[in-house]
């Protein structure tokens, strides 16, 4: 009896079954009581939902708002999707990472041996000269298609931007160690304070006074590779060899100008392109005062603080939260900068507190300040590919730290060993 | 409210009509409310799950086949969003536990929220507390409610029954805590 009571209150009772069930209430004062009360209760449920209901538009407004700021279909416009990332912390984060990564390739850049000979030195010479520069950098292999780095050198300043989020600028400011970002759709302005960069009052003079520092190492030789054809150019190279580094330059065989080079160090290809110098640019877009109508963000990076717990943080983050619980198929900076737009959208959907993706930002950047500025001996090795977090016997990454006498091996389980150099992972 | 079919919109937005996924949150996202408001027994949670189930429709449209079923693939995006949070609430909850019972004896519950309607709507199980909620969240039209969780006419009105008469014995005390 007491379901027909519960069908009659929420009206799904048929008209005879309904009929029926009158007659009997009218003869049972326990089953009266009881239809009585579901009664009441139905009123302060409808009463209780409609209060909640109350609010049903506001909330539908905000999602609209949020629906809306990221509603293009990524086939029609590409580029939309980076911009969705980059309103987002964890993005402005990870954007920032590749950015310093990609600055300080530059400052390593003027870090490695040229040389002396006579026409070596005739295509060196306009570097010598420049007051400014524009060119294009691209790390890892330009077949590979990853980002294009469009620099622009004025002083000690370089203005930034990258072929994947034309949108965002950088105005990377070497003198005071400071990253202004500029994302324009958005009118979002993030300033980064990079703590550890030495200070370089001006770029073109620092790259003057390494050459002329370099040209008379003892270990260094000038190799001759002749004129080649490089995407529809004729070009002259010649490519610079140190024990640590292997630099090529490919200079217009009329003018002596470099156009191109190609740069091997560490474990990084980077590949320098599309060379001018001395071209006229306004000061003005070297400015680091943010544009009016811009909210400002600030948050501070620190370069040589990076430790290999941050490393392996990184990698539990790139497992647990980025890879399902597989370890990344590459440490290297290139292949993250590459992928920094897939995973600034998988961060983005992940829904997180903007103090989680602002903590998982920090965790990823450190992790790969370690990889950028190892401090080891040698080479490291990633064996990580294909290994799922917390496969204990696994060797995924290797390292020598400086004047140690072992290895430091870190396995699927994120653990770490010292290894003697005979007992390493073949 | 626009009258094309969810099929319409969701092809109209792979053309890049930008206005057809706004169209679609419009006509679905009371339900979709509704049901983590069943779920998760919390107006501010169900809150942020349904507009982060909206988004994370946006992002994955492309990889619904059928049109026609965004609304029961929505749904089920919502769900297991639900499911995440309250894993997450659960281990949470562990943790906390194992901290007080390494702390101390615990506070005994008090009995004074009984009557609480939240509170009761709270205590019933997720698979009469969905139904419930979005009975009374759709107007009491237990056929809309049926299609939208899969289930049959039937078996939707035994679920909101069920549901009541538990949520008549929690109020009045006779469920006992667990």
């Amino acid at each position: 009896m007491r379901d027909y009571i519960a069908d009659m209150v929420t009206g799904t009772l048929s008209q005879e079954q309904a009929r029926l069930l009158n007659q009997h209430l009218s003869q049972c004062p326990t089953c009266r009581n009881y239809a009585h009360q579901l009664k009441e209760e139905d009123l302060l449920l409808s009463e209780l939902f409609t209060n909640i209901s109350a609010d049903m538009a506001n909330r539908q407004q905000r999602v609209l708002e949020a629906v809306e700021s990221c509603c293009l279909p990524k086939q029609s416009k590409p580029l939309l999707i980076w911009r969705t990332i980059m309103r987002s912390r964890i993005t402005k984060f990870a954007a920032a990472a590749a950015i310093i990564v990609a600055a300080l390739l530059v400052v390593h850049f003027i870090g490695n041996p040229l040389g002396s000979n006579v026409t070596f030195a005739q295509v060196i010479q306009p570097i010598l000269n420049a007051q400014t520069a524009v060119f294009d950098i691209i790390v890892g292999n330009e077949e590979d298609g990853g980002p294009v780095i469009h620099d622009m050198v004025m002083g000690s300043r370089i203005r930034r931007t990258l072929s994947n989020a034309p949108d965002v600028v950088s105005i990377i400011d070497l003198g005071s160690g400071k990253i202004l970002v500029l994302i324009a759709p958005t009118k979002e302005a993030v300033y980064i304070d990079l703590k550890g960069l030495p200070s370089i009052p001006n770029y073109m003079e620092r790259l003057r006074n390494v050459i002329a520092g370099l040209q008379e190492h003892p270990q260094f030789k000038v190799e001759k590779l002749g004129e080649r054809d490089i995407a529809g150019q004729r070009l002259i190279g010649f490519r610079a060899k140190h024990p640590k580094a292997e630099i090529t330059i490919w200079a217009d065989p009329e003018t002596a100008l470099p156009v191109r080079i190609e740069q091997n160090e560490g474990q990084m290809n980077v590949i320098c392109k599309n060379i001018q110098f001395d071209l006229a640019m306004e000061e003005s877009l070297f400015s680091m005062d943010v544009p009016e109508g811009y909210k400002l963000q600030q948050t501070e990076i620190d370069l040589q603080g990076s430790t290999e717990q941050d490393f392996i943080e990184g990698l539990r983050v790139r497992a647990e939260v980025l890879g399902a619980g597989q370890l990344p198929d590459s440490v290297a900076v290139e292949d993250y900068i590459k992928e920094a737009p897939a995973i600034g959208k998988k961060l983005g959907e992940l829904g997180l507190s903007e103090k989680e993706q602002a903590d998982l930002g920090m965790k990823l950047g450190r992790h790969l300040l370690f990889i950028r500025f190892f401090k080891g001996e040698g080479e490291w090795h990633y064996a990580g590919k294909g290994v799922k977090l917390g496969e204990v016997d696994k060797a995924i990454f290797w390292y020598q730290p400086k004047d140690s006498p072992t290895y430091r091996v870190i396995y699927g389980d994120l653990s770490v060993k010292d290894v003697a150099p005979n007992d390493l992972p073949k | 409210m626009d009258d094309r079919s969810d099929e319409i919109m969701v092809a109209a937005w792979r053309q890049g009509d930008k206005s057809a996924y706004t169209a679609l949150v419009e006509r679905h996202y009371r339900h979709i409310f509704a049901m983590c408001l069943g779920i998760l027994a919390d107006v501010h949670n169900a809150e942020d799950i349904a507009q982060d189930a909206m988004l994370k429709g946006l992002l994955k449209i492309a990889e619904l086949r059928e049109g026609e079923q965004f609304g029961r693939w929505i749904l089920q995006i919502a769900k297991n969003l639900c499911l995440d949070l309250l894993r997450r609430q659960k281990r949470v909850k562990l943790a906390a536990n194992e901290a007080a019972n390494t702390g101390g004896a615990q506070p005994r519950q008090t009995t004074n929220e009984n009557h609480d309607l939240h509170w009761a709507i709270g205590r019933l199980p997720k698979e009469l507390r969905i139904p419930l909620v979005m009975y009374y969240f759709d107007n009491k039209n237990a056929k809309a409610i049926a299609e939208r969780l899969n289930i049959s006419h039937s078996g939707a009105c035994q679920r909101i029954r069920t549901a009541r008469q538990q949520l008549h014995e929690v109020l009045t005390g006779k469920l006992q805590d667990e």
